[in-house]
């Protein structure tokens, strides 16, 4: 049975009480409900009292994490909270089967492989050279997202039925100096 | 012979306004460039880029003012400067980055590095 058309329920995977801004929506990520999570997204970036810079990061962050979810997952939930030091959080949830999880372990190894001072060498090499993924992608999403967080990426699988686990991708933008 | 047409496309909250004008010989993509399905937006522009390549003459100027791109669009602007860099007149890049904005300053050198062709980074403020 295609993984969307089961009765599943990502949860929200940030904690949104004590955050300035916070929010959460599971559904399917497709069209318009993007453009107007993004939307939302944007707008609350406007109102966050820091500087220029990290809002483009933090935008760009939103970005990646939504169309990811789109292109892998359809069905999910996305977490934005924006805390009171003006850092900020963004998290997805989707479900994925064994072979989509050696897949993305697969991918994250290659992601995480250099440290991050070797990334823009890395990012340089795959921009020039890379092929395209399956998906259309650049194969460039899980690097961006280190550069842009200055590597705060975190990833995590949970269990949640007998055949599929939720991939849960974290990622927080640091203010920037 | 005609004569070749302008690529004008109107900028959305996704995809930039495209000015590929001819005559002028000037490309400017400006805006930001975040569609879900970056190669359906960038197939015209390459298209039309080839076609302009074959036959022009002199110096072309492409200028890039995008504020965002998606990591998709980058791949698809990497495809758009190696067909320039193959183009039978000589262009030239100009990449424009806001004041601070140093993700995209440092785009614009990674470019720079990659493409064999003369790059300008150009550094405008906020309320440009």
């Amino acid at each position: 049975m295609p993984l969307h058309n089961q009765l599943l329920h990502p949860p929200c995977r940030l904690a949104l009480e004590n955050v300035e801004v916070g929010c959460c929506f599971e559904g399917t990520f497709e069209g318009q409900v993007m453009d107007t999570i993004l939307r939302w997204v944007e707008h609350a970036l406007d109102d966050a009292e820091v500087a220029k810079p990290t809002k483009k990061r933090a935008f760009r962050c939103a970005v990646e994490v939504i169309q990811n979810l789109s292109k892998h997952g359809r069905r999910g939930s996305f977490s934005f909270a924006i805390h009171g030091d003006g850092s900020m959080q963004f998290s997805s949830v989707n479900a994925v089967d064994d072979l989509q999880r050696d897949d993305l372990n697969v991918a994250l190894e290659e992601a995480n492989r250099l440290p991050l001072k070797e990334l823009r060498e890395q990012r340089l090499k795959k921009l020039a050279h890379g092929s395209r993924t399956d998906k259309g992608g650049a194969g460039l999403g899980l690097l961006d997202l280190r550069a842009c967080s200055e590597d705060r990426v975190y990833t995590e699988f949970i269990p949640c039925s007998n055949e599929l686990q939720w991939f849960v991708l974290t990622v927080e933008v640091p203010l920037t100096t | 012979m005609n004569a070749m047409e302008d690529l004008i496309i109107a900028r959305t909250a996704k995809t930039p306004e495209v000015g590929f004008l001819a005559l002028d010989k000037t490309m400017t993509l400006s805006g930001r460039s975040i569609p879900e399905n970056s190669i359906q937006f960038f197939e015209p522009l390459l298209a039309w880029t080839e076609s302009f390549c074959k036959s022009c003459e002199g110096q072309v100027e492409v200028h890039v003012k995008l504020e965002y791109f998606n990591t998709s669009s980058s791949k698809c602007l990497m495809d758009l400067l190696k067909k320039l860099e193959q183009c039978s007149c000589a262009a030239e890049v100009y990449w424009y980055y806001e004041e601070e904005d140093e993700d995209m300053q440092e785009a614009g050198e990674d470019y720079a590095a990659i493409i064999q062709l003369p790059f300008k980074l150009v550094e405008t403020s906020s309320e440009d």
